[in-house]
């Protein structure tokens, strides 16, 4: 769960948990946010990344818990088109059984 | 009484003088700027082009220094690339000889008409900013230089009879180092070593100051010239501050040679130099003039010799700029130009190095490097266009090789587009102040630059998922954008947020252009 800012400092490691998270053959990922304050470009990437690699191997991929100023972030840049975002974390499990 | 007439006489005549060289510089700047840019845009490639644009330049504008700064800003607008500017730089400095030799000569009759003629015709012809106007405002300034240098000679053969400056100038010309550096000095402060060759010209003329000591003036007038181009460059850096360097470095060498073989000529009475010019020449001024002939044939001669070694260490000491290099293309080049399959290729792959670019231009909106892209699609353009040859040639291609031909031009396109938008929306971010406005357009610029950060990534990977992911970011973004305009529609500052949701909405749907002429080539 990322916490604080996810920019280009944080991405690299942010990334690398991804890998980790979405190695097995099959996998259903969920992202929960409610600690992040601020995403940037780099951020958005790693995500992207994931969702890729998640949707390659027949997986679903979810987010949760967003705060404002990072929903409108994944609203401007289109990503909520790729990533379905819940409001909180049942739900999101939810969706994704 | 006598003496301060004739210290009136030389100020008065410095004054015209560097009045009349400052505005004849700055005419000629603006009447011969744009026939040089085209000259050398059209047959820069031809070193006699060169050596004629390069003299004529030199001859016209009267400043190697005015010369340097032109040359350095048509190098950073993409407009002369560093292997022209370079040769142009040493035929202009041989240009400069062209007012001191004229200066040698008396031209009283001349001088007095021509100021006649031009006074008279600019005070009929009112028209401001004709060329006709700009011609004879520039003949004004020549006629005002050389009724300065009358007054400066007049002034200077008065004062010969006071005695003390007589004695000063007599000690300069007699030390030969004392000589080298006041030449230096001076030119350091009037930027001009013609200007500052001229002012011992005239000297000489009246007969004060001996001919030794005054070829090394002339020589550390020259060094001085570099010396301040350098000095006045401190600031710029890259491709511009290599040309900056080039023109101290060759001045220091071309001084070094000189100063070498006058030194040689003293000590052995071998006719190296100074023999030479006595023998050419018989009066004192025309001598001066002739050493200042040799020292920019020197200048020039010893950078040609040694031009590969110079570059070198330019490239060393100031290496260009990231912007730069993103301008000059990696991957094409024009041998490729007959093997269409490749061609496209290597065109796809310098495309590429745009759509990497694309992301970093929006963190920092940095003018060179949008530059940058513009003067490597422009490459791209031009590569693409020579691919497709002529009409004949480009129906000859394959259906196949011709779509990815049009495709890439039409990418090409929507790139330059999105070079532009992408400034302008990161320049518009940098402007603003804190407050709601600010946060909106950090948003916008995180969100439109992770999106570039996809066309980047579809461009390299070219797969059904990656291109079909960019196009769903790309949506339609309009109920997006209005939904941001109607919540900030009470900000201070409407313009912007109104500006900076427009430029990001273009910016969005240019993206999505792309993505679907990515689509139509991707492989099957």
């Amino acid at each position: 769960m990322p916490n604080g800012r996810l920019d280009t400092s944080a991405a690299p490691a942010f990334e690398r948990d991804m890998v980790t998270a979405t190695q097995s053959d099959s996998v259903s990922l969920l992202i929960d946010l409610r600690e992040l304050v601020y995403v940037s470009s780099a951020g958005l990437r790693v995500i992207l990344m994931a969702a890729k690699r998640v949707r390659a191997k027949g997986g679903r991929i979810a987010l949760c818990g967003l705060q404002p100023q990072v929903a409108e972030v994944f609203e401007i840049s289109g990503f909520g088109a790729i990533v379905p975002i819940h409001a909180d974390r049942e739900s999101a499990l939810a969706a994704l059984r | 009484m006598t003496v301060l007439l004739d210290v009136a006489s030389f100020l008065g005549g410095l004054g015209l003088f560097f009045t009349g060289i400052r505005a004849l510089s700055a005419n000629m700047m603006q009447l011969g700027g744009r026939p040089l840019r085209r000259a050398v845009a059209a047959y820069g490639q031809r070193p006699a082009v060169l050596a004629v644009a390069g003299t004529a330049t030199g001859a016209l504008i009267q400043s190697s220094n005015g010369i340097t700064f032109i040359l350095v800003s048509m190098v950073r607008a993409g407009l002369l690339p560093m292997v022209t500017a370079m040769p142009l730089l040493l035929w202009a400095n041989l240009g400069t000889s062209a007012l001191v030799m004229v200066a040698s000569i008396d031209l009283r009759l001349v001088t007095l008409l021509s100021l006649g003629v031009a006074g008279i015709w600019l005070f009929i012809d009112r028209k401001a900013g004709t060329t006709r106007r700009q011609l004879m405002e520039s003949v004004l300034a020549i006629a005002m230089l050389f009724l300065g240098l009358e007054l400066l000679r007049a002034g200077t053969a008065g004062l010969h009879d006071g005695g003390a400056v007589a004695e000063v100038l007599d000690l300069v010309g007699t030390s030969a180092p004392g000589a080298f550096v006041l030449g230096f000095v001076v030119t350091l402060f009037t930027q001009s070593s013609s200007a500052t060759t001229i002012i011992a010209v005239t000297a000489s003329q009246t007969g004060m100051l001996p001919f030794h000591g005054a070829a090394l003036l002339v020589v550390g007038a020259s060094l001085g010239s570099g010396a301040s181009v350098v000095l006045m460059g401190a600031s710029v850096r890259g491709s511009q501050r290599q040309l900056v360097l080039f023109q101290g470095l060759s001045k220091l060498l071309g001084a070094a040679v000189l100063v070498a073989l006058i030194g040689l000529e003293d000590v052995t009475g071998w006719p190296l130099v100074l023999s030479w010019v006595r023998a050419l020449a018989a009066e004192p001024g025309r001598q001066l003039a002739f050493i200042y002939l040799s020292c920019q044939l020197t200048v020039l001669m010893s950078s040609y010799g040694f031009a590969p070694w110079v570059r070198r260490l330019l490239v060393a000491v100031a290496p260009p700029l990231p912007a730069e290099r993103l301008g000059v293309p990696q991957f094409i080049y024009d041998a490729a130009v007959g093997d269409a399959d490749i061609a496209l290729i290597l065109a796809e792959k310098e495309q590429m190095r745009i759509t990497a670019a694309l992301p970093s231009l929006l963190e920092e909106a940095d003018p060179a490097t949008r530059d940058g892209i513009e003067r490597l699609s422009e490459e791209i353009e031009r590569f693409l266009g020579s691919v497709a040859g002529s009409g004949e040639d480009a129906a000859a291609l394959p259906r196949s090789q011709l779509d990815h031909l049009v495709n890439l031009r039409a990418r090409n396109e929507v790139l330059r587009l999105l070079n532009d938008a992408v400034l302008q929306l990161g320049l518009t971010r940098e402007g603003m102040p804190p407050g709601d406005a600010a946060d909106l357009a950090d948003a916008l610029t995180q969100g439109l630059a992770a999106v570039l950060m996809c066309a980047d990534d579809a461009a390299r990977d070219r797969d059904r998922d990656s291109i079909e992911m960019l196009r769903q970011i790309t949506s339609d973004r309009s109920a997006v954008v209005d939904g941001i305009r109607r919540r900030l529609v009470k900000a201070a500052n409407q313009e912007t947020v109104y500006r900076l949701t427009s430029l990001f909405e273009r910016a969005v749907w240019l993206v999505q252009r792309y993505a679907v002429l990515l689509d139509a080539t991707k492989p099957d």
